[in-house]
């Protein structure tokens, strides 16, 4: 039990006296990058801007552009037109060997023929380290990543996360200024997952590096990201810090994708006074003041369960039918169709959930201040 | 109890557990015949070559080692094997040589019209070798080629560049493309990387297929009867030469030494695969 303390204090040591002589990460600069693949558009147009050491997640569905992008940075593919730099250079037309990136894949790509140690030692070798100073660093990476005792195995012998901890170290030995992980976690288990989510914070934390990392999956945008961006069809559609993107979203492809948000496409929004107004079910609430309002949405535990209090005046009224009532845990989440058939999700601690059953009627009021304007899609 | 087995269902289960009982037999039956049928000639030539009759005869009625001795003494013998031996090297560096960058810019690269490439690459599986025989024979002697070690060893590389492109094809796919990227990354020039890591991984599949080159190559006798001309003699033309006057009982010498020598090979692969493991 004592080991415990000792080996992540010795961590924390050797980690800021690397981060003191280590380079720091590099800014990345996407300036009205294109990607076509054939008559194809992978990318279209898309800028983006990432201060040195940030951990920027790309977010989006299969074939959004975000491998695209992550492959034009780590120089597999060469944009169409627009320019890519990293660390202020150019880099768009550079061969991946002299970008001075890490790259991470879903399926580990460790060297199967290689030992772990080999595997973290190859790009060392690459880059003409000497050999005392490759030894250490190699020794240094796998501590990093607590796997210095499987030096000797092949990348087969080890399990799914420590073949992802062996990458990482692999990828970070080099002191890239750029670490590009593409789903990195995406062939692991659910608890794993979220053990390697904080490893991989840890690991951002004590190199200084610039994180660019690409996920379809939620979740881990919001675990682990300064800020994300959420694509879609070639183009970047929101940026944004975690919490900004997931209380309040733009727009109606970020409610749903990203913030769990459930959208009322039958709200009618009366924009022309001061203050916009939403009339749904027969009422009407003032929103706070704001321009080009399209649509609300409101996040599934901001709404209530009426039972005997009356709602107020502030309040949205959804009737509609309970189609599933699943138990989580700590909460119920309840599933139903509002009047127009819409599907709806809300969430609530109430007890009143636990009577509910399928095919109830069930009344949930929104306060005005909980409901999201949203604006059109660009 | 009388009622059970009236019923239908049990009838039908008697009837499932004979036709189950027959369907046994009848696959063990084709089981030992296809033993017998594949591995049967191979005891009886090795049997009749430690004969020391001056006939083939079966069975044997002395044994000792005469047919070798009459085989690795004789200079015909001997120069159709050294010549057959090099005319195989030859030929699976020549395979690989050709079939390796082929496969690997067919599946790594995005080159226009690498799927006919590999149609065209396998297509001479498809020609029966008479026919490939008779059109090179035309074209050999238009060329000057005919009777040539070079123009036979490219003929017997057109029979192994198809197996080369099919087994390493194979083989290349079950690579992911990414260790290449991801050593890219970690500093290696393209080449570098292809030559250190997916050539690399590509070495056991490609010494199996180099031997399979070689015994294709080893074992040819219709290019040879068309495109050697009188000079080149290897061993299976000189094998259908000596069928012809009359059968020298040494030819099963050499049949068991093919064997073991096949046989080596094999073993040679096996312990390279399993290594590599």
């Amino acid at each position: 039990m004592t080991t415990i303390p000792t080996r992540s204090a010795a961590r924390q040591a050797r980690a800021e006296a690397a981060a003191s002589t280590e380079r720091r990460g590099s800014s990345v600069e996407l300036t009205n990058v294109t990607k076509r693949f054939g008559s194809f558009t992978a990318v279209d147009d898309v800028d983006l801007s990432i201060a040195p050491g940030e951990f920027v997640t790309l977010l989006g569905p299969s074939g959004s552009g975000k491998t695209t992008i992550l492959r034009m940075l780590a120089g597999f593919d060469v944009p169409t037109s627009g320019s890519i730099a990293i660390g202020g250079r150019e880099v768009s037309r550079m061969a991946p060997a002299a970008r001075n990136i890490g790259m991470v894949f879903q399926q580990y790509a460790l060297f199967p023929h290689l030992t772990v140690r080999e595997n973290v030692i190859y790009g060392l070798r690459m880059h003409r380290w000497g050999r005392e100073e490759r030894e250490a660093r190699t020794t240094e990476m796998l501590e990093l990543v607590g796997l210095a005792h499987l030096g000797g195995r092949r990348p087969a012998e080890l399990s799914g996360g420590q073949q992802q901890r062996v990458a990482l170290a692999r990828a970070l030995a080099i002191r890239p200024q750029l670490l590009l992980m593409d789903e990195p976690l995406g062939a692991l288990d659910r608890a794993l997952r979220v053990d390697m989510s904080e490893e991989i914070k840890r690991l951002h934390r004590e190199t200084g590096t610039t994180f660019l990392y690409v996920t379809h999956d939620q979740e881990e945008a919001l675990l682990l990201s300064d800020r994300v961006a959420i694509m879609r069809e070639g183009k970047i559609r929101a940026l944004g810090t975690s919490e900004e993107l997931f209380e309040r979203p733009p727009t109606k492809f970020v409610a749903e994708f990203f913030s769990n948000s459930n959208v009322l496409d039958a709200a009618e929004i009366d924009a022309t006074g001061d203050q916009p107004v939403v009339t749904y079910g027969g009422r009407s609430v003032v929103l706070p003041a704001a321009a080009d309002v399209a649509g609300i949405a409101f996040q599934p535990h901001r709404a209530r369960v009426v039972t005997e209090r009356e709602p107020r005046p502030d309040e949205l009224l959804i009737t509609g039918t309970v189609k599933e009532v699943l138990f989580m845990g700590m909460l119920h989440q309840i599933v139903l169709t509002d009047s127009t058939g819409k599907r709806l999700v809300v969430r609530t601690s109430g007890e009143d959930a636990r009577r509910l059953s399928t095919g109830d009627a069930i009344t949930l009021a929104v306060r005005s201040g909980d409901l999201v304007p949203l604006r059109a899609e660009a | 109890m009388s009622a059970a087995t009236t019923s239908p269902a049990p009838r039908s289960r008697v009837g499932a557990r004979i036709g189950d009982g027959i369907t046994r037999w009848v696959g063990r039956i084709i089981l030992i015949v296809s033993i017998i049928f594949t591995v049967g000639p191979g005891i009886l030539v090795v049997l009749l070559s430690f004969s020391t009759s001056e006939y083939i005869q079966f069975p044997p009625t002395e044994f000792g080692f005469t047919q070798y001795e009459s085989f690795f003494t004789s200079s015909t013998w001997m120069n159709a094997l050294w010549l057959s031996l090099w005319i195989a090297l030859a030929t699976a560096a020549l395979s690989l040589a050709v079939a390796i960058p082929a496969i690997l810019a067919i599946q790594r690269t995005r080159m226009p019209g690498r799927g006919v490439l590999l149609g065209l690459g396998v297509s001479s599986m498809l020609i029966p070798v008479s026919a490939y025989a008779v059109a090179l024979y035309g074209l050999y002697s238009a060329t000057d080629l005919l009777g040539t070690h070079i123009g036979l060893v490219i003929a017997h590389a057109l029979l192994s560049v198809p197996l080369v492109l099919l087994i390493a094809g194979s083989a290349l796919s079950r690579i992911p493309r990414e260790l290449d990227l991801v050593a890219m990354t970690l500093g290696a020039s393209r080449a570098r990387a292809i030559i250190g890591i997916t050539l690399r991984l590509l070495t056991p599949a490609m010494f199996t297929t180099g031997i399979l080159a070689f015994l294709t190559s080893f074992d040819e006798a219709v290019l040879v009867s068309f495109l050697g001309g009188v000079g080149l003699v290897t061993l299976p033309k000189a094998i259908f030469d000596s069928v012809r006057y009359g059968i020298d009982p040494a030819i099963t010498a050499i049949a068991g030494t093919l064997i073991l020598l096949s046989a080596i090979l094999m073993l040679v692969r096996t312990l390279i695969e399993r290594k590599s493991r």
